[in-house]
């Protein structure tokens, strides 16, 4: 009885122990930030307007996101890229989650995490290519979205859209 | 054989754990949100723990991955955006992340009025 039981006690406990650590540390602590630079003035698109730039960016952690080993900030990067109106997705993807599985297991806990970056500068706002993987994930209850048959969708250009026309002539007839 | 069925249990379930799932740090549409830098005064914070199903492939309620939901939900219009994983979203994680709902946190924080110390940054529309 002693013995079955020293038996279990020798191989159970080891086991839960080890199952415990490894959920523990691979569930890891980390943060993406955007935020703007220091006296810039920076918009937030919404996830339909074009975007001319697009790059991506990854975060690396080291035991399990209690060591940062190289983290993105945001707002240097929107400074560096004169970027005015910004837009970020982080994603998980598979391969970060198998980098994870295997250093996980040499108790490195190495978590790289991809952050996507997306905006305009001031010269090319409302000229961009349209993300379409994160449009076709957009809930449509976001809000309204008034559009002009040939706008790009931008704000800007949805506000000039709506102004009336002013160019009237003598007779309050609208020139042709 | 007897010895390789654990390590084939630990190596199934570290398997599951390892989730993905992608979050939107965005703004309604139609709207003009300014970005907030890190130091800016903020009255208004807000918490918004996502769930992912299939191990992060999608998530629960698709509009909540998007932080265009909370800003518009909370009628803000000046914010910056955080996405985390906290020590509490991993100890969530660990029972539903085996089955394949790993959770994660958005949080926004801004004012629902342009404050007067960021007033002086709003761009003209051209």
């Amino acid at each position: 009885m002693s013995a079955c039981l020293s038996r279990r006690r020798k191989f159970n406990i080891p086991r839960a122990c080890l199952i415990c650590l490894n959920a523990f540390l691979l569930t890891a602590c980390f943060t993406t930030r955007l935020e703007a630079p220091q006296g810039k003035d920076v918009r937030i698109m919404a996830a339909d307007e074009p975007a001319s730039f697009h790059k991506e960016y990854k975060d690396w952690y080291l035991l399990s996101g209690l060591l940062p080993i190289w983290r993105t900030n945001m707002a240097d990067l929107i400074a560096k890229e004169q970027l005015v109106e910004v837009r970020v997705q982080t994603e998980d993807r598979v391969a970060d989650g198998v980098i994870t599985l295997i250093t996980e297991e040499l108790l490195l806990g190495v978590f790289p995490q991809s952050i996507v970056l997306e905006g305009n500068t001031a010269a090319t706002r409302g000229r961009g290519i349209k993300n379409t993987k994160e449009q076709s994930t957009l809930p449509r209850n976001l809000g309204p979205v008034t559009r002009h048959p040939e706008s790009s969708g931008h704000p800007a250009e949805q506000a000039a859209n709506q102004q009336p026309d002013t160019r009237l002539t003598g007779t309050g007839q609208p020139q042709k | 054989m007897n010895n390789l069925a654990p390590a084939s249990a630990l190596l199934l379930y570290a398997l599951s754990m390892g989730g993905c799932g992608t979050l939107y740090m965005n703004a309604p549409p139609g709207s003009d949100i300014k970005l907030l830098s890190r130091d800016a005064p903020t009255t208004v914070k807000i918490e918004k723990h996502i769930w992912f199903k299939w191990w992060g492939g999608q998530p629960l309620h698709p509009e909540e991955a998007h932080a265009a939901t909370i800003i518009k939900d909370a009628g803000l219009k000046e914010a910056r955006i955080r996405m985390t994983n906290t020590l509490v979203d991993g100890l969530y994680s660990i029972i539903p992340g085996a089955f394949g709902f790993p959770r994660r946190t958005l949080i926004v924080e801004g004012n629902r009025e342009i404050t007067p110390t960021t007033r002086t940054l709003v761009r003209s529309k051209p």
